[in-house]
């Protein structure tokens, strides 16, 4: 039953279609004692008999050439070849785009999510709300009012696109080339915040810079030296600049009006404006360079200070100024603008009104007639209106007088011109050259009263 | 006259595989070619006989792979059964891409050579009294073949598997359950083919 022969017999049977029910259950009990190979040999050796017998064999001679096969199967190899690599680059085109967008949501979620310095020193609750921002952005002849009630695509600037976010922020986006202006001048962006307003920008290359109140920043469309980023910056602002995973790091280079920052990554606030600049390193590294002798200052630690002010004034009468060393100052103090509460205790009274006069725009003149010692306690809130900050002034003991909508701390502005001059003298001298302190105080006081009455 | 026609298959595959001269590789490919091509196209006209070209490209392509794998062919240790086995592999592929066509699908649903018990009409209960025929026969068997040949055919454990349980190399494993086969094959092929076996 289980002889090769016999077996041989059923395996033709089963190639013929002719297999019977005995023939299939002996066929199955036979692969408990042939192996699969033996039993493959078998079928092999009934092909060749059948193959030998004719009518089967129609192929009556050799058909296939060797000489083919090989050609086909170098065909075949090459193909497979070509196909193997294009998979190969599919798949690094894949691999790379996953990593990509891999990269691309990590940076956007720990922009999101990790809290920066400033987040860390100052809690969500305390900051005035993004959904507050506002401000005023130029372009070349257009004027883009942003409040708080903007919202979305605010408008077009050449190849940038303003977009307000749904937290209040907002962002530059670049968009494809082909938008770019091609010739000609290139205005630059410019934001600008008004009294009470603040607004954060989002810059196409993921720099954050967040405004206070009568400040400006300027976003070039050109780009000079590029990868890198350059901005100028006056009045307050924080800025955070985020490091770039490029091969090439980017620097981001801030103008200020008598100096500029550099870094790359880096979080800092910077106080500029036509005399002096401060400023507060909250985390990363920064670099100052400023139009003086040994004008180069490294900030590396949180809370790191430099101070760029005039100083003196010279024998010819120039303006001299001074940059401090590398300082150690309370962060929070840097950032404070930045809360919807602000308490001053104890604070100098000039520093208090020079900051007022950046948050309200008081058109202050000069803080010099205000006594150095006079120091003032107040907590304003964010929304707090401009009366409140006269009380508090007038409350410190200072007497305010307003002319063409700016306010002195000086006493009255007179004209000498119009004085009138006292009984005796000559009017064709010069009144301040005849009269002195006192005297010169006198005359201006009755030609005050003079047109009081 | 060709001098490869003297060589055993097992020698044409060997040489194949160790031979770096391109005229003997494409010699000795046209020997198997000329060995082999009619018996493969002749069990593809029994499965498929209704398409010459579909045939002559799977045949091709057997003999393709066989020029592929040329450098493994020395480890072939059963060439016919391999050519076999790669001639199914062939025929399986062509027929996935003629998928739909119901006629392909009939005609290697019915070929109950390769799962005998797919047959209509198979008859289990002789197939148990072969089973018990082929258990009769073990019990004659040395104690370590009859264990190890038990243990592998009926109770489907691995060569693997039979050596830790019986603490034995692979090796002994394959040997006794070898020998225990063609003991077995002595035992029952020789009695002379009933009707059941032959028609």
């Amino acid at each position: 039953m289980y002889n090769p022969t016999n077996i041989k017999k059923i395996i033709r049977r089963g190639l013929e279609r002719k297999l019977s029910a005995q023939d299939a259950a002996i066929l199955k009990s036979a692969r408990m004692i042939y192996e699969e190979n033996e039993l493959l040999e078998m079928e092999m050796d009934v092909l060749e008999e059948m193959a030998a017998e004719g009518p089967m064999g129609v192929l009556g001679q050799q058909n296939i050439d060797a000489r083919a096969i090989i050609r086909e199967e170098r065909k075949q190899y090459i193909r497979q070849l070509l196909t193997g690599g294009m998979r190969v680059c599919a798949g690094i085109a894949v691999v790379w785009l996953i990593a990509w967008a891999a990269w691309a949501v990590n940076d956007w979620w720990s922009e999101r999510t990790v809290p920066s310095a400033y987040e860390k020193l100052v809690v969500a609750g305390s900051r005035i709300p993004s959904s507050e921002f506002a401000c005023t952005v130029y372009w070349d002849n257009s004027i883009t009012a942003v409040g708080k009630e903007s919202s979305g695509r605010l408008g077009r600037f050449g190849d940038k696109e303003l977009h307000r976010r749904d937290n209040g922020e907002l962002e530059l986006v670049q968009l494809p080339s082909q938008f770019a202006i091609s010739a000609g001048h290139q205005p630059d962006i410019r934001v600008v915040t008004g009294a009470q307003q603040q607004c954060a920008v989002w810059l196409p290359d993921g720099s954050l810079i967040r405004l206070d109140a009568g400040s400006s920043l300027s976003f070039p469309m050109e780009k000079r030296g590029a990868p890198n980023t350059e901005i100028s910056v006056t009045g307050r602002a924080l800025i955070r600049v985020r490091e770039h995973a490029d091969q090439h790091p980017r620097t981001v280079l801030l103008h200020t009006p008598n100096g500029s920052l550099a870094t790359q990554e880096g979080e800092f606030t910077v106080l500029a404006s036509r005399t002096d600049t401060r400023v507060v390193l909250l985390d990363g590294r920064v670099e100052g360079q400023f139009p003086i002798d040994d004008g180069h200052r490294i900030l590396t630690n949180m809370g790191d200070q430099v101070t760029y002010d005039r100083c003196c004034t010279d024998a010819q009468g120039n303006i001299n100024m001074t940059l401090s060393e590398v300082t150690r100052t309370d962060p929070w103090q840097a950032v404070a603008w930045t809360t919807r509460e602000r308490n001053y205790r104890n604070v100098p009274l000039r520093a208090f009104v020079q900051e007022m006069n950046r948050t309200y725009n008081l058109g202050v003149k000069s803080v010099n007639c205000i006594p150095e010692e006079k120091t003032i306690t107040a907590s304003i809130h964010f929304k707090d209106p401009v009366d409140k900050i006269y009380g508090y002034i007038r409350k410190a003991g200072l007497i305010m007088y307003e002319s063409n909508g700016m306010i002195s701390f000086c006493g009255p502005e007179f004209d000498p011109g119009r004085i009138r001059y006292p009984v005796g003298i000559d009017d064709s001298l010069d009144l301040m050259d005849v009269l002195h302190g006192r005297d010169l105080l006198a005359a201006v006081l009755s030609n005050q009263d003079e047109k009081r009455h | 006259m060709d001098p490869y026609d003297t060589y055993t298959d097992k020698q044409l595959f060997e040489f194949l595989a160790e031979t770096r001269k391109q005229r003997d590789m494409e010699r000795l490919l046209k020997e198997i070619i000329r060995r082999y091509e009619k018996p493969l196209a002749t069990k593809l006209r029994l499965t498929i006989p209704y398409d010459e070209d579909l045939i002559g490209r799977i045949v091709n392509d057997v003999f393709i792979d066989v020029w592929r794998k040329r450098r493994k062919l020395a480890s072939v240790e059963s060439p016919r059964a391999w050519l076999l086995k790669v001639l199914s592999f062939k025929m399986s592929d062509a027929i996935q891409k003629m998928k739909g066509r119901e006629v392909y699908v009939d005609f290697t649903n019915s070929d109950y050579q390769e799962i005998p018990e797919n047959h209509p009409d198979f008859d289990e209960e002789r197939y148990e009294r072969m089973v018990q025929k082929i258990q009769g026969a073990i019990a004659n068997l040395p104690v370590k073949r009859r264990v190890a040949f038990t243990m592998r055919i009926f109770d489907e454990l691995s060569i693997a598997g039979i050596a830790r349980i019986r603490k034995l190399s692979e090796q002994t494993v394959k040997n006794h359950v070898g020998l225990a086969k063609q003991q077995l094959k002595k035992m029952l092929g020789s009695g002379k083919s009933r009707k059941e076996g032959c028609k």
